[in-house]
């Protein structure tokens, strides 16, 4: 059936052109490249905390922001402040990332992108109601958030999370250490 | 009341009926394995959500005509003296506008999409040790959803024909065109892939459409069964040759002046009244039992004609054949 053929055609250039796929429709990755990557940042300890008076930000979070910026020739701009006004400022590509100890579970997931976790943790339950700790977990995703549909600065982020996991495992346990 | 006859299907219609009920168990099969395969690949995509969505659809028909099968059958009662042949347009009138408000609805949602910019995020997964783009596994699971259905499509669409099943040849239809749901989803996602954040939403409004128009289409062949409308072919548009043929038996009797029939459908049967000027009143009861017992013979289609003598024909309106309602 020659519909058929064209169509795996069709199929195969596609696949040979989606080498560079995807790509962002508001050019971040593109314009940080080099440049300055412009991150909104909010205190949660141990993942994002505020040092000296200067507000020099630390933490997991940070120090996985700073990496990313130096991989990709950038210098950051940090930009602290509540979380609601960094989520508006994201949705209007005013900030490119967004550090504040954020989960998989934030109600601002359906207007700003979010990575995959790059760290999953294992909560106890019910230890707020002052029950018995550590008998039944509760599963804690942690994730940055970046523009909505940025697909090519996500893709170039979460390929830069993924080989670090066991980093931030082992530099979360380091920090939970007195 | 008097009772009507149940009507029986030919031996050979019968035995493509049932063949017609596997490939609608299988489309049920494939249907759900394609609804469990792309809500997994979903993601955030509005082409994927509203090709979600036409595929949970795509299981009404199948569903319908298999329930209308066993509902149907059931013979005439003191209470439904017509028998109950009709449940089948009932039910076929309520999957139309179920189909055509839902496609109101993901029509809005994706205007909203596209109105208000929302730009879709696609993320990447972990899939064999290799980061890959949530996008490409969208893609793959269109590709799925599109050749299944294709292809019981039109392995159906001979059955509908033969069987003269409408509820089966509107759900062949679907099928059948259902690649191009895949397909306009399949340009959407990389069209975002391409930067192109509007090319999802706007990919979500085309299949929306298509669900648009199967409902205004499937109401309207409802509709006319239900109004009564004059016997059409299984495709719903072009007109049933049955009025002609069945005129032709009746003029073709010795004993008749003149004569003509006014027909309606029951599902695949067709039921209504004949009319005939007899030339003499000589045995006329057994000239009719017999008359109608000859319009059965025409075709495997008539169910019950009542044959009634009368002096004139007037009125009369004749519809061309290749004339499409």
């Amino acid at each position: 059936m020659p519909r058929s053929f064209s169509l795996t055609w069709f199929l195969v250039a596609v696949a040979l052109a989606g080498c560079g796929l995807p790509r962002d429709p508001e050019g971040t990755l593109d314009r940080v490249r080099g440049d300055t990557l412009r991150v909104g940042v909010t205190e949660a300890p141990p993942f994002v905390v505020r040092r000296g008076a200067a507000g020099i930000p630390g933490g997991v979070e940070a120090a996985l922001v700073q990496a990313f910026a130096d991989s990709l020739g950038a210098v950051v701009a940090w930009h602290w402040g509540p979380a609601e006004a960094h989520f508006e400022a994201l949705k209007r590509y005013e900030l490119d990332l967004v550090a504040a100890g954020l989960t998989a579970a934030t109600p601002w997931k359906a207007h700003v992108g979010l990575t995959r976790p790059y760290h999953t943790a294992h909560e106890a339950r019910g230890r707020a109601r002052g029950r018995e700790p550590g008998r039944r977990l509760r599963t804690v995703e942690h994730t940055l958030a970046v523009p909505p549909g940025e697909n090519g600065f996500l893709h170039a982020l979460e390929g830069f999370l993924e080989p670090r996991r066991r980093a931030v495992e082992a530099a979360l346990v380091r920090e939970a250490v007195p | 009341m008097k009772l009507r006859e149940t009507y029986a299907l030919p031996p050979d219609k019968e035995a493509l009926l049932q063949k017609a009920k596997r490939l609608e168990w299988a489309t049920i099969a494939a249907l759900l394995s394609i609804i469990v395969v792309m809500y997994l690949a979903m993601g955030a995509s509005q082409a994927m959500k509203t090709a979600w969505i036409e595929d949970v659809l795509s299981l009404v028909p199948p569903v319908l005509f298999l329930v209308a099968l066993r509902k149907r059958n059931a013979p005439p009662s003191a209470r439904f003296p017509y028998g109950h042949r009709r449940v089948v347009i009932l039910a076929f009138l309520g999957a139309a506008v179920a189909l055509l408000l839902v496609g109101l609805f993901v029509l809005y949602d994706g205007v909203t999409a596209l109105v208000s910019a929302e730009h879709p995020t696609i993320g990447t997964m972990r899939l064999f040790g290799h980061d890959v783009w949530m996008g490409w596994v969208m893609i793959a699971a269109l590709v799925y959803s599109a050749i299944l259905p294709v292809v019981l499509g039109r392995m159906k669409l001979p059955l509908a024909e033969a069987t003269h099943e409408k509820v089966l040849h509107a759900d062949a239809d679907m099928n059948k065109a259902d690649w191009m749901t895949g397909l306009a989803a399949i340009v959407g996602i990389l069209g975002v892939g391409l930067g192109f954040w509007w090319a999802d939403a706007v990919a979500a409004i085309v299949i929306s459409l298509d669900i648009v128009r199967d409902g205004f289409k499937n109401i309207r062949r409802a509709l006319g069964d239900l109004m009564d409308a004059r016997p059409t072919n299984v495709d719903g548009r072009t007109m049933s040759d049955l009025p002609r043929r069945l005129r032709e038996r009746l003029l073709s009797l010795d004993w008749v002046a003149d004569a003509d029939v006014r027909l309606r459908e029951e599902g695949h049967v067709v039921s209504g009244e004949a009319f005939v000027v007899p030339t003499t009143e000589a045995g006329l009861v057994e000239r009719l039992a017999r008359a109608a017992e000859d319009l059965q013979g025409v075709d495997w289609r008539v169910y019950e004609i009542v044959v009634v003598p009368v002096a004139s024909l007037a009125p009369q309106a004749f519809l061309d054949e290749d004339e499409t309602g």
